[in-house]
């Protein structure tokens, strides 16, 4: 009884983000199971260390608790927390890029639980199969794994962690696949799960797929504001930075990335200590994926605060392209255009007075396209005659 | 926001597409700019000139004056780039600049 006590305890802390005093608390549980020989309970408090472990990027440790867990429930028949051993066996060996070790371990799992027909156990399984499928590059397969996994945990999971941890997982396929509002709908659904649940860890990644959604929206001060939410969650909850098992959260937070301070300093360093008198923008950073802000949003405005300062002038100039499509000839000039059209309808130069904006290669197709660009600002300020827009 | 707030360089290597450039955003917004080294350094095999020798493409504008020209080559740029420090005078058509009177002879 004690044992089942601090294992349970041992979940709090760790889903609040304190790994140490959940480590504690588990390890008790440990030592008591061990001492009365209650295999069934050893093995599952492995499988709990054994994840407390991975998530904390404990890997040799992890492996070691759930090779113990699966030991112990082969021999004892425990089929259910042999699955669960397996499963974060299988997890371990992914986070460690050991994916085909991984997914066998992991069908393995999914076998025995199916057997079972234990529908929380089998959103579980389901959702770790899918998700390293989807990784992996087996969309479809993914797919259905894990709309598999949601609709057993919704009628299964009376708590709603694992509800809360699949719905995280089908909306980011959502957005994946741009079925954005329906994944707006489930990371809400989730996000407010976790704050019923108090769980910190999946209040955090709830707003970080969240802003993961902003992103792929374009709506990136959104994005901003929602990573700049769950960064302080995490630092206020002694969470790692970066989790262990989101290699893709590093890419969601590029638009925070996408910061202009070293430009700045460079600008300064350049204009003041080289005696530069100019300098060139690549308006698009991101390299084609999708994540710069137009030149007329005020993620610029730090470079254009130091040029007015500095006095220099900017060329507008396309950089590197990372996709193949057509890397130079049309991009450039068509990124140059962009950065136009998106200075012309933006209120950069009321902002700016004095800031100094060439165009390179003769203003890409802006010169040609001039009136489409006029019917644009005109009917813009035919909707709204207070527009900053005037032709 | 008029077009006229942004400034433009000359790349371009064809008289129609320059023509229509100083039309559209004003020869008093035309930097002179050609690339040069570039892809654009190609010789056409029609004239034997290089692609992006962009001179002769503004001086075949004969709608251009002399006051526009040098406006183009030298004067809308010094006027853009105020913290160009030197002792030279901007050219006007017919006259030599300071620094080849400084040159010894």
């Amino acid at each position: 009884m004690r044992g089942h006590v601090l294992a349970a305890a041992a979940l709090g802390p760790f889903r609040q983000g304190k790994a140490g005093d959940a480590e504690r608390l588990q390890m008790r549980a440990l030592a008591l199971w061990r001492k009365l020989g209650n295999h069934y309970e050893l093995a599952r408090s492995l499988s709990q260390l054994g994840n407390l472990y991975r998530h904390t990027a404990r890997s040799a440790e992890a492996y070691r608790c759930f090779e113990e867990g699966i030991r112990l429930s082969e021999e004892g028949e425990f089929r259910l927390i042999e699955g669960l051993n397996r499963i974060g066996l299988a997890e371990t060996m992914y986070d460690d890029e050991r994916s085909t070790e991984a997914l066998v371990q992991a069908g393995r799992a999914l076998d025995g639980v199916e057997r079972l027909g234990y529908a929380l156990g089998l959103a579980w399984a389901k959702r770790a199969v899918g998700l390293m499928h989807y990784e992996l590059g087996a969309r479809p397969l993914a797919r259905r794994l894990l709309e598999e996994s949601l609709k057993e945990a919704r009628r299964a999971d009376g708590q709603g962690w694992w509800l809360a941890a699949s719905l995280a997982c089908v909306a980011q396929l959502d957005i994946h696949d741009h079925r954005f509002d329906r994944g707006r709908t489930l990371l809400r659904e989730a996000l407010e799960l976790s704050i019923t649940l108090g769980d910190q860890r999946m209040i955090v990644r709830s707003l970080e797929r969240l802003a993961y959604l902003a992103t792929e929206r374009r709506l990136f001060r959104r994005a901003v504001r929602l990573v700049d939410a769950a960064r302080s969650l995490r630092t206020a909850a002694g969470l790692p930075r970066v989790p262990v098992e989101s290699k893709a959260l590093k890419r969601w937070l590029e638009p925070a990335e996408l910061s202009l301070d070293p430009a700045v300093r460079e600008l300064e360093r350049c204009v003041k200590e080289l005696g530069f008198i100019g300098c060139k923008i690549n308006p698009d950073p991101g390299e084609g994926g999708l994540q710069t802000p137009s030149m007329g949003d005020e993620h610029w405005y730090p470079l254009y605060e130091k040029m007015v300062e500095l006095d220099v002038p900017a060329l507008v100039h396309g950089g590197p392209f990372r996709f193949s499509r057509e890397p130079e000839l049309g991009y450039f000039i068509t990124e140059e255009a962009v950065a136009a059209w998106g200075l012309l309808r933006s209120r950069v130069f009321r902002d700016f007075s004095d800031l100094k904006i060439i165009i390179g290669h003769g203003g890409g197709y802006v010169p040609y396209q001039v009136g489409r660009g006029r019917a644009f600002r005109l009917n813009e300020r035919r909707r709204d005659p207070a527009s900053s827009c005037s032709t | 926001m008029s077009l006229r707030r942004l400034w433009f360089d000359t790349v371009l290597y064809n008289v129609e597409s320059l023509d229509l450039l100083f039309k559209v955003v004003g020869v008093e917004r035309c930097l002179f700019g050609s690339d040069k080294p570039a892809n654009g350094s190609v010789l056409d095999p029609e004239t034997s000139r290089a692609l992006n020798d962009i001179k002769p493409l503004v001086e075949a504008l004969d709608w251009l004056t002399p006051s526009n020209q040098a406006a183009v080559y030298e004067g809308n740029a010094r006027q853009l780039f105020s913290r160009l420090t030197t002792t030279d005078q901007p050219a006007t058509s017919g006259t030599t600049n300071a620094r080849s009177r400084t040159l010894p002879t």
